[in-house]
């Protein structure tokens, strides 16, 4: 299968980091959906159904661990693989909340370039 | 015949006494203790000259016939006026004695006012204070121990420490054991016991059942060369706590905060270089790379400053677990790759077989062995050697980190674990350095139970040595971990 064959939702509140995201799957000839705030990725998630979420941890309205644990309450959203890609430092409590949801991979953005974060992508929707 | 025999018998005995006398006297006379025209010292010379008298007289054959010998009453006159000399100097002593008595009052009287004051003072200390002797029952209890723990100290004199006061571990609420408690680990070891809220966080529980965090000290009191009891002092650490919890928030806080703009650059500088927004010249290409070394060595230091944040508030997680250490090792090397090519460097890794696994946290020992070796890589220069061993021990596992480099100036390396250290020798050959690796690696193999050390020579190279433990370490519950540097789920 070739990546237009793929949504992915993005949810990130950084205006240029959405835009280097967004700039790259499209690029990569993935579809691409965008969501600045928890509330409205997880709105859309549901909606949309994308094959996979890039999803930020520190959010407005709903944070991104909360909206996993919202998402994964949902029939369709329990399957769904979850890229979290932060800079978030990790914690006790959110390591737990973390292993708990299920996320296909944790990504800190400091150690990971852009192209890495699309080859870990590619991977887990095997294409 | 009869009568001669009784004389002689009372002549002999009475000079025998009266030498005994003599010897006895002359013996205090002669104690330096007894100064010269004192009265005791008139009173022995006058007794000793009567004795002298006598024992002159019994010697004399004619006593028994009533004789007469002017030698022993000339000796008799001398002594009776020394005693009488003597007499009037124990008038004196009369003084003497009363005015001693009248001291021994004052003293007494000041000593009464001493121990008053002590006590006050003790009891005006601001800080919590309590003593309790060897069965640590509570002995003393001053006001501020009243207003901290809401006792009264009628309350709880006589009673058992342990009983009135329950400290509580504040991670999970339980109590904590009588045997663990500081002021019984004071009277069992003899030693000063120190509580730091921040390491030993625990809580201690108000009459009225609230609880507060912890902070102070109990010192044993020995007297003799035996404990005889305790005193302690506390003090509420509800700031320290309060203090803790925004650190650690802003940490978290300013590691998001700092890093996302630095990932933002090195997202843009690599889309760039990938020619994304069209191929740049070798000079664009050139200065884009630069741009992005620099953010990626911000966004490094950011986070080793993160990791010294954490280690200087004792906040570290140590979350142990089996860790094949060469593992750990090979995976580095992968990492360095392209600067050990990029340098020409031959870096060997030699490993013993059966080396046991470690129990160890692996990533905070990956930090560790990180920052050894990328100091060996950045401070060899090009072509240089870099040799990584692995060796069993009794009890646990060398690693030895050796390498052709710069080594570290003689004079400046016992200054080599500080913190922003960095060896002078070598500011001018490479600037990329925080002087905050070697700070952060020793913190770690201190808490992991290693103990880490070198040997280096300038121009020579420098070996670092890390000894582990296999079994060392308890879980250390901090409230944070170093940062992450891979995804936990890859």
């Amino acid at each position: 299968m070739t990546p237009d064959k793929f949504t992915i939702l993005t949810v990130e509140d950084e205006p240029p980091m959405l835009k280097a995201i967004d700039f790259k799957l499209t690029k990569e000839g993935f579809k691409v959906l965008k969501a600045t705030d928890g509330e409205k990725g997880l709105k859309l998630a549901l909606l949309k159904h994308p094959d996979l979420i890039l999803l930020d941890i520190l959010l407005p309205k709903i944070d991104g661990l909360t909206m996993l644990k919202k998402l994964r309450q949902d029939e369709w959203g329990k399957k769904v693989p979850v890229i979290l890609l932060t800079n978030l430092v990790m914690d006790d409590r959110v390591t737990r909340r973390i292993v708990e949801d299920h996320p296909a991979y944790y990504l800190a953005k400091s150690e990971w370039r852009l192209d890495d974060v699309i080859a870990k992508i590619k991977l887990t929707l095997k294409i | 015949m009869p009568f001669n025999l009784i004389f002689s018998i009372i002549n002999f005995s009475g000079l025998a006494l009266c030498l005994v006398f003599f010897a006895l006297f002359l013996k205090l006379y002669l104690d330096p203790k007894i100064p010269k025209g004192t009265a005791l010292y008139y009173f022995l010379t006058g007794v000793m000259l009567f004795a002298l008298a006598f024992a002159l007289a019994l010697l004399q054959p004619s006593y028994a016939n009533n004789g007469y010998d002017p030698a022993y009453h000339l000796l008799i006159v001398i002594g009776l006026i020394f005693v009488i000399v003597s007499s009037r100097h124990q008038i004196n002593l009369l003084g003497m004695f009363q005015r001693a008595s009248q001291q021994l009052k004052e003293q007494t009287a000041a000593l009464t006012r001493q121990t008053a004051q002590d006590s006050t003072i003790l009891d005006s200390v601001g800080e919590c204070l309590f003593a309790i002797n060897e069965q640590g029952k509570i002995i003393r209890f001053n006001g501020q121990a009243e207003k901290l723990l809401g006792w009264k100290t009628a309350e709880v004199l006589g009673k058992d420490l342990v009983d009135i006061v329950p400290g509580y571990y504040d991670e999970n609420g339980r109590m904590v054991p009588k045997n663990k408690r500081p002021p019984f680990i004071a009277l069992r070891t003899g030693k000063i016991v120190r509580i730091n809220w921040f390491t030993s966080r625990y809580s201690l529980m108000r009459k009225d059942g609230t609880r507060f965090p912890v902070s102070g000290s109990v010192t044993p009191i020995i007297l003799n060369g035996r404990i005889v009891g305790a005193i302690g002092i506390m003090r509420d650490a509800t700031e320290e706590k309060d203090l803790d919890k925004i650190k650690t928030e802003f940490v978290s806080l300013a590691s998001h905060q700092l890093q996302t703009p630095l990932t933002t650059i090195n997202w843009y500088a690599d889309m760039l270089l990938a020619g994304d927004a069209g191929a740049l010249n070798a000079k664009q290409t050139e200065f884009v790379e630069e741009l992005h070394q620099g953010a990626h060595r911000m966004s490094q230091l950011v986070r080793s400053l993160l990791d010294v944040s954490r280690i200087e508030m004792r906040s570290l997680n140590i979350n142990p677990e089996p860790t094949d250490i060469a593992l750990v090792c090979r995976d580095l090397r992968h990492e360095m790759e392209p600067i050990i090519s990029g340098k020409r460097l031959s870096f060997k890794l030699e490993q013993e077989t059966g080396l046991p696994k470690l129990n160890i946290d692996p990533h905070m020992v990956r930090t560790a062995i990180q920052n050894i070796m990328s100091n060996a890589v950045k401070y060899t220069p090009e072509g240089g050697k870099i040799k990584l061993s692995l060796k069993k021990r009794p009890r646990g596992i060398n690693l030895d980190i050796s390498d052709t480099g710069y080594g570290i100036p003689r004079e400046q390396q016992a200054k080599v674990f500080t913190k922003l250290f960095r060896g002078e020798n070598i500011l001018n050959k490479e600037t990329e350095g925080t002087g905050l690796g070697l700070y952060i690696a020793k913190a770690i193999i201190d808490k992991s139970g290693g103990k880490i050390w070198f040997e280096s020579e300038e121009n020579a190279g420098t070996t670092f040595h890390v000894s582990l433990p296999v079994t060392h370490i308890k879980a250390q519950k901090g409230t944070t971990e170093l940062s992450r540097r891979r995804g936990i789920l890859d």
